[in-house]
């Protein structure tokens, strides 16, 4: 049971959640949309990280934690009110803290200088003497509730019944037992009645232990101390229940700082958020909760009863079970198969003579709607909000104008765009290079510059997220200076990239930023230097079947967009033929189907072929060709006409069109390597592999009067 | 997944370090081995769906049971010429690291058990490239083994450049 490393884990992952949650709370109170009770949010995700914290020792977090709730105590005590400038600490204390978080999880080195600074503008907000944070117990419930009670001896016992997910939770008896020694311990009785060994299973939980207490501090504010455990083990106050701790009475909530040891420092803080009666069952908490909040100072609470009364009083209400992706991941595998083996016996039975037999007919139908909604059932367990990747850039951007010293904020939008998991973990990379590209080359170094140039001195970075049809697409646009195309030029030349002679399109030369080793920085700097970066970007985002483009306005700003497959797993397609074997083209980019028959193709001076189609000519390409398949023996009697979402639209001449449906995204990578023009693979009905063509690939491929692009 | 260290065969083989076991199979009247800790199943040759503008001995991919797997003609690869693929040639299943690819090859011949002293390496002066890829040789009683590294043979680095 000593394993503590998992509890560590399990700790850090619901920090995780803590902290976005706080994140949230800290940009509405920025926004201005934020309230008392977004305020108490705030306050709970703060203290639930210092509960936590308290669990395993980490002293810089806990201290950090603890003057960070009591200056958002105040707050919602009304003794502070919410100014741009606290707001602007409170962001800054959220970063300290996931910084803490990170510290205590992978260790390294802490910008000591910073938490100090913060650590004592928040003492300073607050009113705190820094030697002894402690020293003033925490003011809000105290102020209006109770008198200090003069100390008095109180003996008591507990039953302390760790539920089936106390170990889940990351608690450990031993560790409560160590923590309660300072509050008075003086005994603890094994559980009296143990079920066979083989029926034993701890984690199930349902074995109680009896702690004996002598001590000073009252039972509400070691049932106060407690709470922490109280979601994940039944506590119940036995004997000498003096003060009625049960009634979850506020008036001993407060005292219990006085002494200010170690794990004591939580009790304050769970006093403020009241839950003295430590109740076992949710629904006594429930009650005691608004009673205590009630108890707090009168003119603290204008917004504080009705966020109280509008339902869910704590985030933590919602139900959510994590759950390790692999098994997700299974699970879509599963389906995916089940997806393939519905349509086999779909066209199995389809080619076999029922008899009439309108029932099978049926069955399969609904079949075949229920696994459709099965998976997307399963898809949306994968699906999750852009937003907990964007939500760590506001960090990235403070940080590089401290380091940077420029002045420039950060604009998010369509956070809630939900996309493939797997696609999410693999953005922070990327967007962290173009956030920090646009924060070194993009935003001017001085303010002045950007004034003369008729911008507010400010800079701004717009990080924006959408759906478009089956992608999304996200872009990072700054009001920077934007490539400097001379300057570009003249350091591809320098570095050989470009020969001297060379005419290159304005857009060409903006894309040689993408060109690996290049970098326009004049010195290496830590910030977005060494010439590792955009061209990494361009990897990354293509190895998840996304593109990079950017525009470029020369001082005025850069704007760069990627697009991206909204899953990769599930695509619905068209599934053509050329020489004979069958590829799937994704429905999103296609426009038209037209027989060649009734419209001419024409062949230009150099060779390539153009369409006529409603009075316009589109480019032509022939599959056959692009894919490098066979000679025609049998004519092409199709073309598509597909939008390549940058080179405008284009006919692709196929065989044969066989129909729409749905596939399910099969990787090559896997197992191979990428297939230029191929962005992955399905499994057809008949068991054969179909492959999934990229169709702005293709075309770039088929298309030989374009030069070709840059070789990597 | 594996904290009771089920992948034991290997650490064996590696443990013992002395005799290793390979599968063999022919193509043309070559025969070659491959270790059978990498072997996953042997097939039946089925047509494979043709990658586009890949090399000449990579012969598509198949359906391995929901995964794409792709298929490597082993004679094209060192001969160059492809193989005429029938209903009577087998893909052997094998996995290089992560990846799982195929070998279109002939025919599977046998299992054979080789002790590691017995593997002779391969002459120098036959420094071409493609010989690279032969671990070493085994001479057994009626033929000449060569043992293969796939990982060389199917996923050199230089292959991955598009």
């Amino acid at each position: 049971m000593d394993d503590s490393a998992d509890y560590q884990a399990i700790f850090f992952a619901e920090c995780a959640e803590l902290l976005t949650d706080l994140q949230d709370r800290l940009d509405e109170l920025s926004d201005g949309t934020g309230d008392a009770e977004t305020v108490n949010a705030a306050f709970r995700a703060v203290h639930s990280i210092k509960g936590g914290a308290a669990a395993f020792g980490f002293r810089d977090l806990i201290d950090f934690a603890h003057v960070f709730e009591t200056v958002m105590d105040q707050i919602r005590s009304g003794r502070l009110d919410i100014t741009p400038e606290i707001c602007a600490l409170l962001q800054r204390a959220g970063d300290v803290i996931a910084i803490l978080v990170e510290h205590a999880r992978d260790g390294g080195t802490l910008p000591e200088e910073r938490i100090a600074r913060v650590l004592a503008e928040l003492r300073e907000t607050g009113g705190l003497e820094a030697p002894a944070p402690r020293a003033e117990p925490d003011p809000a419930p105290a102020a209006g509730a109770a008198e200090p009670p003069a100390p008095e001896f109180h003996e008591y016992r507990l039953r302390v019944t760790p539920g089936p997910n106390f170990l889940f939770s990351g608690h450990d008896l031993l560790k409560m037992i160590r923590a309660l020694k300072p509050h008075g311990l003086i005994g603890v009785t094994g559980p009296e009645t143990l079920p066979p060994v083989a029926e034993l299973d701890l984690h199930r939980g349902g074995l109680s232990w009896i702690f004996d207490f002598a001590t000073e501090t009252p039972p509400a504010a070691l049932m106060a101390f407690l709470e922490i455990y109280a979601h994940a083990a039944q506590i119940v106050l036995l004997e000498g229940q003096e003060d009625g701790a049960a009634d979850g009475t506020a008036d001993g909530a407060a005292p219990a700082a006085a002494e200010g040891d170690p794990p004591g420092d939580a009790a304050p803080a769970a006093g403020a958020a009241p839950a003295a009666g430590g109740a076992p069952a949710a629904a006594t908490r429930a009650e005691t909760r608004p009673a205590a909040t009630e108890s707090g100072p009168p003119p603290a609470r204008p917004a504080a009863p009705a966020g109280d009364g509008g339902g869910p009083d704590r985030p933590r209400v919602q139900k959510s079970l994590r759950v390790e992706l692999s098994r997700i991941d299974r699970l879509v595998n599963l389906v995916g198969e089940i997806v393939i083996t519905q349509a086999v016996l779909a066209q199995k039975l389809s080619e076999i003579d029922t008899g009439g037999n309108l029932e099978l007919g049926h069955a399969v139908e609904n079949m075949t709607r229920q696994t459709r909604e099965l998976q997307e059932s399963v898809m949306a367990i994968r699906a999750q909000p852009v937003k907990s990747v964007f939500q760590r850039m506001p960090r990235v951007v403070r940080d590089l104008a401290d380091t940077l010293k420029k002045d420039v904020r950060l604009v998010l939008s369509g956070e809630h765009t939900e996309v493939d998991t797997t696609v999410i973990e693999e953005l922070a990379e990327p967007l962290t290079h173009m956030l920090r590209n646009s924060m070194d080359h993009g935003i001017e170094p001085d303010p002045e510059a950007r004034v003369a140039a008729g911008k507010p001195a400010q800079g701004t970075i717009w990080l924006s997220a959408e759906h478009r049809g089956e992608r999304v697409i996200i872009t990072v646009e700054d009001d920077g200076r934007g490539i400097d195309r001379e300057r570009v030029l003249a350091k591809a030349v320098e570095k050989g990239l470009v020969g001297p002679d060379e005419t290159l399109s304005p857009e060409d030369i903006d894309n040689l930023i993408f060109h690996p080793g290049f970098s326009t920085a004049a010195e290496v700097s830590s910030v977005s230097g060494r010439g590792v970066g955009m061209d990494v970007v361009k990897k990354k985002i293509q190895t998840l079947g996304g593109r990079v483009s950017l525009i470029n306005r020369p001082g005025k700003g850069l704007k760069f967009t990627i697009t991206l497959p909204l899953t990769l797993a599930v695509l619905d397609g068209m599934t053509i033929c050329v020489a004979g074997e069958r590829f799937i083209l994704p429905l999103s980019s296609v426009v038209e189907a037209i027989r060649l028959t009734e419209n001419r193709v024409e062949r230009l001076p150099n060779g390539s072929r153009v369409m006529l189609l409603r009075g316009q000519y589109l480019p032509v390409v022939s599959l056959r060709h692009a894919l490098g398949l066979g000679g025609p023996d049998r004519p092409e009697e199709m073309a598509i006409v597909v939008d390549t979402e940058t080179g405008g639209l284009v006919a692709l001449i196929v065989d044969e069109l066989i129909g729409q449906r749905q596939v399910v995204l099969k990787s090559l990578e896997a197992n191979y390597h990428r297939v230029e023009g191929v962005s992955g693979a399905t499994i057809l009905g008949d068991g054969r592999v179909a492959l999934i063509l990229d169709i702005p690939a293709l075309v770039k491929a088929g298309a030989p009067q374009q030069p070709v692009p840059m070789e990597v | 997944m594996s904290a009771f260290g089920f992948d034991s065969p290997d650490a064996q083989a590696a443990s013992s370090g002395r005799s290793r076991q390979y599968v063999t199979f022919l193509v043309g009247d070559r025969v070659y081995g491959v270790d059978i800790n990498q072997v996953r199943e042997i097939r039946q040759w089925t047509p494979t769906t043709i990658l586009p503008n890949q090399p000449h001995f990579t012969r598509g991919v198949l359906n391995l049971r929901g995964t794409i797997v792709p298929v490597h003609d082993l004679r094209a690869r060192f001969s160059g010429t492809l193989t005429e693929a029938t209903e009577t040639h087998v893909v052997v299943i094998a996995a290089i690291g992560e990846q799982t690819v195929g070998v279109l090859v002939d025919a599977v011949s046998d299992i054979i058990t080789v002790s590691t002293d017995d593997i002779r390496p391969v002459p120098a002066s036959a420094a071409e490239s493609d010989l690279a890829a032969i671990q070493g040789l085994v001479s057994t009683e009626d033929s000449m083994v060569a043992l293969l590294d796939l990982a060389a043979l199917f996923v050199a680095p230089g292959l991955e450049a598009v």
